[in-house]
């Protein structure tokens, strides 16, 4: 099913939770909510699911205006944040409720549950109460529950964010997965970018009701649109400075980063001026002819190694592979990766990457 | 791990001392009433009075049944109290559905109202409830006994706050899976919170078998009048048979102490987990 977003905006008084949005999602997309708290995703998502009424815009499901229509009746299977099961009801009548409910017969409500339970691997659990669940268990009963109506659209409200970290990256694909195999059409709501990346097919990127950027998760990383999109996706987080644009090129506390010639093959004329930068820390390699820094503190993660230092008074992080032997203290020769530094404009978007 | 320091030790032995003389002090009316029910008329009013009976008049029980037409007095109170707790019950539960989940006009303000009326003491309504009740000439009727006590401010605020604290998102997953509101609220609301609402039928039903002013007020003939009036009956001229007033009582808390105990593992149930994990 494809999903059309018009202009949908939802005001709370003069705030806009979401404001003037649009989006198109094609059929058997999954497709990324990223955003910090607060920012309207959720909102967004319970606008599409029917259970908030959108202050002014359209929602099309297919060629169908859904924008009046119930939640009950609008083919759409949610998962909430924080599962949300009936308590009470034992895993098997939690994941029937909905058909008992759209009046399908007792033996067949069954046969299906069963067959969710399968495909989301809860054989066996079916006579438990949610409580005798772990967090993870009690997440695919939520997916079984929202999957066994058959809907035509999958709404996750950050499904993984009670699960502790390596069950978040199982599950995160074992969602992937079920989603592939039952090919509907799916949004899922997050606010952890990693996650956001890793199975996404596109990611809509939000701040304060807005949306920044949609694209393809390499796409939006590797040319994010402005500041805010280059400085929430990735981790560790991209170095941003401001720095100068001069006839020499872009210079930084003394340090020439570009010549005027690497800038200006760019293919936008940058006037000079200060502007602020961005270049993310894997993009600083070790070479031999670059500007040389010293250590000020160095930090094994595992698979890299983190390097901080300063130019000038202005920090900078960079990640090297952790075979490198270096200490605190320790001189080293960086430079900026071809292509790799953004320069935005005085409002924050892109001007040029170089 | 368990401390075992001796302070940690005396300190135990002083809380179950404590404890237990509690307890003990609790039970003693109780005791002392059905070790008074087992006495003989003379040894009751003995001065000092004996604890434990000389002879077990268990006759006591015989005369005092006898006395009075209990089978009608407790045909009646079971009636009245069934009736006002399934009613009360009934109506505090829609009206908590309505003050913690719908939205509508003037909820803050008719909620408030409603909690207004609890600083109303109960004398003062007593006397405007009765007028009311011989102005629809139901004086001396079942209805007048009902009626009156088929809503209750509290237990609608009791339950208002525990279906408040039902996570939204449990009516949102409902409405979702094409639960109406009342279906949700049968299904899901009140088997959610059947622990509050055993509670509130428990108080309901203890209150209505006590009462005694009210049905004393609003009835004339004997046939409808309830077990507590029965208590009367032995108060006379001659004096109090207090003997029989005791034993009347044990019988008349015996149903309460049944009900209780078939609903006490409601009472006791864990009310913990909420159906929201974090
Ligand atoms: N019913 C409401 N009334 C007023 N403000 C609301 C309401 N619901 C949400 N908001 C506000 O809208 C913003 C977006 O909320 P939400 O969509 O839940 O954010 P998130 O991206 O964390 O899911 C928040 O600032 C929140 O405070
Ligand atoms: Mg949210």
């Amino acid at each position: 099913m494809e999903i059309k977003i018009l202009n949908l905006t939802k005001a709370y008084g003069d705030f806009k939770a979401v404001d003037d949005m649009n989006l198109s999602v094609a059929d058997g997309e999954l497709i990324g909510l990223l955003g910090p708290s607060g920012c309207g995703k959720s909102t967004t998502l319970f606008m599409l699911a029917g259970l908030t009424e959108p202050t002014s815009g359209q929602i099309f499901f297919g060629d169908k205006d859904v924008t009046r229509v119930p939640p009950e009746d609008r083919e759409i299977g949610l998962v909430f944040q924080n599962y949300a099961l009936y308590p009470h009801m034992t895993v098997l009548d939690n994941i029937t409720f909905p058909l008992i409910n759209r009046k399908v017969k007792k033996a067949e409500a069954i046969e299906r549950a069963q067959e969710m339970a399968h495909l989301v691997q809860l054989d066996g659990l079916l006579n438990r109460k949610p409580s005798a669940l772990s967090g993870g268990q009690q997440q695919r009963v939520a997916i079984a529950r929202a999957l066994v109506k058959k809907p035509q659209v999958l709404l996750l409200d950050e499904p993984l964010s009670n699960l502790d970290a390596k069950l978040r990256v199982e599950t995160r694909e074992e969602i992937k997965r079920i989603q592939q195999e039952v090919k509907i059409t799916t949004l899922f709501v997050t606010h952890d970018q990693e996650e956001a990346m890793s199975i996404s097919n596109r990611i809509a990127v939000m701040n304060r009701g807005v949306v920044q950027q949609y694209d393809a998760p390499q796409a939006m990383y590797l040319n994010p649109i402005n500041s805010f999109v280059a400085q929430f996706l990735g981790m560790p987080q991209i170095n941003m400075f401001e720095a100068k644009v001069t006839g020499r090129g872009v210079e930084l506390n003394g340090v020439l980063l570009r010549t005027r010639e690497q800038l200006d093959a760019a293919g936008k004329k940058v006037a000079d001026g200060t502007y602020q930068m961005g270049v993310r820390p894997e993009s600083l390699e070790l070479c031999q002819d670059g500007f040389t820094v010293k250590a000020d503190s160095v930090r094994m993660t595992g698979r890299d190694l983190l390097i901080f230092f300063k130019i000038g008074t202005t920090e900078f992080r960079a990640l090297t592979h952790s075979d490198l032997q270096l200490r605190a203290g320790d001189d080293l020769c960086l430079r900026a990766r071809k292509n790799s530094l953004i320069i935005f404009d005085a409002d924050g978007s892109a001007l040029v990457k170089c | 791990m368990k401390s075992t320091k001796p302070s940690a030790i005396i300190a135990d032995i002083v809380k179950y001392v404590v404890l237990i003389a509690g307890a003990l002090f609790t039970l003693l009316p109780f005791v002392w009433m059905v070790l008074s029910s087992l006495k003989s008329a003379n040894e009751i009013v003995q001065i000092p009075p004996t604890m434990i009976p000389r002879k077990f008049m268990f006759s006591n029980y015989a005369e005092a049944w006898q006395e009075a037409p209990f089978p009608r007095y407790f045909l009646n109170t079971v009636f009245i109290a069934t009736v006002t707790t399934v009613g009360v019950l009934l109506t505090s539960i829609l009206s908590a559905f309505a003050f913690s989940r719908l939205d509508f006009p003037g909820k803050k303000i008719i909620f408030s109202l409603f909690m207004a009326t609890l600083m109303i003491p109960g004398e003062m309504l007593l006397i405007t409830n009765f007028i009311t009740i011989t102005k629809l000439k139901w004086i001396d009727t079942y209805k007048a006994m009902i009626v009156p006590w088929l809503a209750n401010v509290f237990y609608t605020y009791l339950l208002t706050q525990f279906f408040s604290s039902v996570p939204e998102a449990l009516y949102l997953a409902a409405k979702v899976d094409k639960c109406s509101d009342l279906k949700f609220l049968f299904k899901i609301m009140v088997p959610m919170n059947k622990n509050a609402i055993t509670t509130v039928a428990i108080l309901s039903f203890i209150g209505s078998w006590n009462s005694f002013l009210w049905p004393l007020l609003v009835t004339n003939s004997t046939n409808m009048r309830v077990l507590s009036h029965g208590l009367v009956r032995f108060q006379s001229e001659a004096g109090t048979k207090y003997q029989l007033v005791m034993a009347a009582s044990c019988i008349l808390v015996v149903p309460i102490i049944i009900v209780y105990l078939f609903l006490r593992k409601y009472i006791l149930e864990g009310m913990s987990y909420t159906g929201v994990k974090g």
